[in-house]
């Protein structure tokens, strides 16, 4: 089977600085990737790019055996299949949660406004927030903001979900929550790439692990494999940095 | 402190709570009364200088005679009724062009390079050219080329001009709205497969135009003010009503009532902006994450 996603040798450069250097992965349906690596790795410029908010400078980043990189394709097509959920939260402010939600199937793929709001009410039951549905941003907590930015990016019904550091502005015991959301979404069955910190939740829910340097992934393979035994020595002393800092 | 001390006390107030309000009241108490007593002194320094002054008997005849207030002030009163329909007009077609404009500006859009160079060289050049000079070229200008179809009116120019020059000031005051609206929310809303336009009207300028309501309404205050410019055209506005007054009579009084008439109409408006600016504020730094 063709995997869902495969990124092909892209690399991109700020200026001076080479962010990623000839980066390659792919993804199969129903796979979760979990990305680790230190600050300054390229790990959320590539979902940044795989997301196409950034430019590659060079190679393909194939979606269902499509180019969606190249130049010539439809960014926005691309986009509304690809969720993304950002460390800040990024919610709309002047919006309710309802409203939040709501907004993309409405103006992208002009769902009804019923229509629209019956699957944000489902997604909101399900992920617990049904009572803040009118609710505006600045009146949740950290988790749930995060929360609703997951249903809200879930509302485009993606066929691949992006997590870039998704409990890093949490407080501590608020980041619980947040990823028992992503957990279920993964026994779902989504096809998901997460970014994060969390090493012991990478391990639980992964089904594969990238471990990335200097913009260059460094190891790949099975979580017991890249987090309990790495074969390369930055990895090693990453994951040994982590763990005195626990 | 002591438990014989307690009794005596509002039973929900501590004592070293008490201490403290009984502290803050003595002190408020204090700043109110420093407050007052400078006021008083500085304007009553302020009216006696005027009041003895060699020249004060006159000048109370030809500006502050009630007589001469009662007698000017209908006249310019229906004046003023011009001035607030002109703003009103005239404000209308601001807030919209200043919007496209600023939209132009802020966007990057290939397709849009001409009118943004085109809508950048028109803030700068009218923005650099003074009000009342643009008035007497459109307002006196364009009625001389007695051209087929074209609105003859002064009133018609004068309010043009006010649009023209106004938008440009309101472009930049809601280009920065823009700006200042996170590009992390212009992400967000590409994410979710927005197209660059949807974003903008959806996302960033509901929330740009929230954030800039203050300085509009600092606008509006200055455009009131400004209409009084129409007079130079002839317009009968309240000026122009007073002018008429003053050279009948050589009587200075129906100037104040026209001034009197402008700030019941910005005062309160220059207020208004201020509660709005200090609720931002408290909201911004309150409850923000």
């Amino acid at each position: 089977m063709s995997p869902l996603l495969e990124v092909r040798g892209i690399s991109k450069q700020f200026g001076n600085l080479t962010v990623l250097a000839d980066v390659s992965l792919a993804l199969s349906t129903h796979e979760v990737l979990a990305v680790v690596g230190p600050s300054g790795s390229g790990k959320s410029t590539l979902l940044r790019c795989i997301n196409l908010l950034e430019p590659v400078d060079d190679g393909e980043i194939l979606l269902e055996g499509v180019d969606i990189a190249d130049p010539e394709f439809d960014a926005d097509q691309a986009r509304r299949r690809i969720g993304i959920v950002f460390q800040s939260f990024n919610l709309f402010p002047h919006l309710t949660v309802l409203d939040n939600i709501t907004l993309a199937p409405r103006k992208v793929v002009k769902m009804s406004e019923e229509e629209a709001q019956i699957t944000a009410q489902h997604l909101l039951t399900r992920f617990d927030l049904s009572d803040k549905r009118d609710e505006y941003p600045d009146r949740l907590s950290g988790g749930q903001q995060q929360r609703v930015a997951i249903i809200r990016a879930l509302a485009m019904s993606p066929s691949l979900m992006l997590f870039d550091e998704p409990t890093s502005a949490l407080d501590p015991e608020l980041v619980g929550e947040v990823l028992d959301a992503i957990k279920t979404l993964a026994a779902e069955g989504m096809t998901m790439i997460v970014v994060s910190h969390e090493l012991g939740f990478a391990r639980d829910v992964a089904d594969r692990v990238l471990f990335m340097d200097e913009g260059r992934v460094v190891e790949e393979g099975l979580p017991d494999q890249v987090l309990a035994n790495p074969r390369t020595d930055r990895a090693r002393r990453f994951l040994r940095l982590m763990a005195e800092a626990r | 402190m002591t438990e014989a001390e307690a009794p005596h006390r509002d039973p929900g107030v501590s004592p070293g709570r008490a201490r403290r309000l009984a502290f803050h009241k003595r002190q408020r108490r204090r700043s109110l009364f420093i407050g007052a007593l400078s006021t008083v002194v500085v304007f009553g320094v302020v009216i006696l200088v005027v009041i003895n002054s060699p020249g004060w008997p006159t000048v109370r005849e030809s500006f502050f005679s009630w007589e001469d207030f009662k007698a000017s002030f209908p006249d310019i009163l229906t004046g003023f009724v011009r001035n607030v329909r002109i703003f009103l007009i005239a404000e209308v077609f601001i807030l919209i062009v200043a919007l496209v404009l600023a939209v132009i500006r802020s966007s990057r859009a290939p397709v849009l390079t001409p009118l943004r160079l085109a809508a950048t060289a028109y803030v700068d050049l009218i923005r650099g050219i003074p009000t009342i000079i643009l008035l007497f070229l459109l307002g006196f200008g364009v009625p001389a080329l007695r051209l087929q179809g074209v609105p003859n009116s002064q009133e018609f120019w004068a309010i043009t001009t006010l649009v023209i020059s106004y938008s440009a000031y309101v472009a930049e005051v809601y280009r920065a709205g823009i700006e200042s609206v996170h590009e992390s929310q212009t992400a967000a809303a590409r994410s979710l497969g927005l197209s660059s336009a949807q974003s903008m009207r959806w996302v960033v300028l509901p929330q740009a135009v929230r954030r800039v309501i203050p300085p509009l309404l600092n606008d509006f205050v200055a455009l009131q003010k400004d209409s009084a410019l129409l007079a130079l055209l002839g317009v009968q506005e309240a000026f122009r009503r007073s002018q008429i007054y003053v050279a009948e009579t050589f009587n200075f009084t129906a100037y104040l009532a026209a001034a009197l008439l402008f700030l019941i109409v910005t005062v309160p408006l220059a207020r208004f902006t201020d509660y709005l600016i200090r609720r931002q504020r408290e909201r911004t730094t309150g409850t923000s994450l």
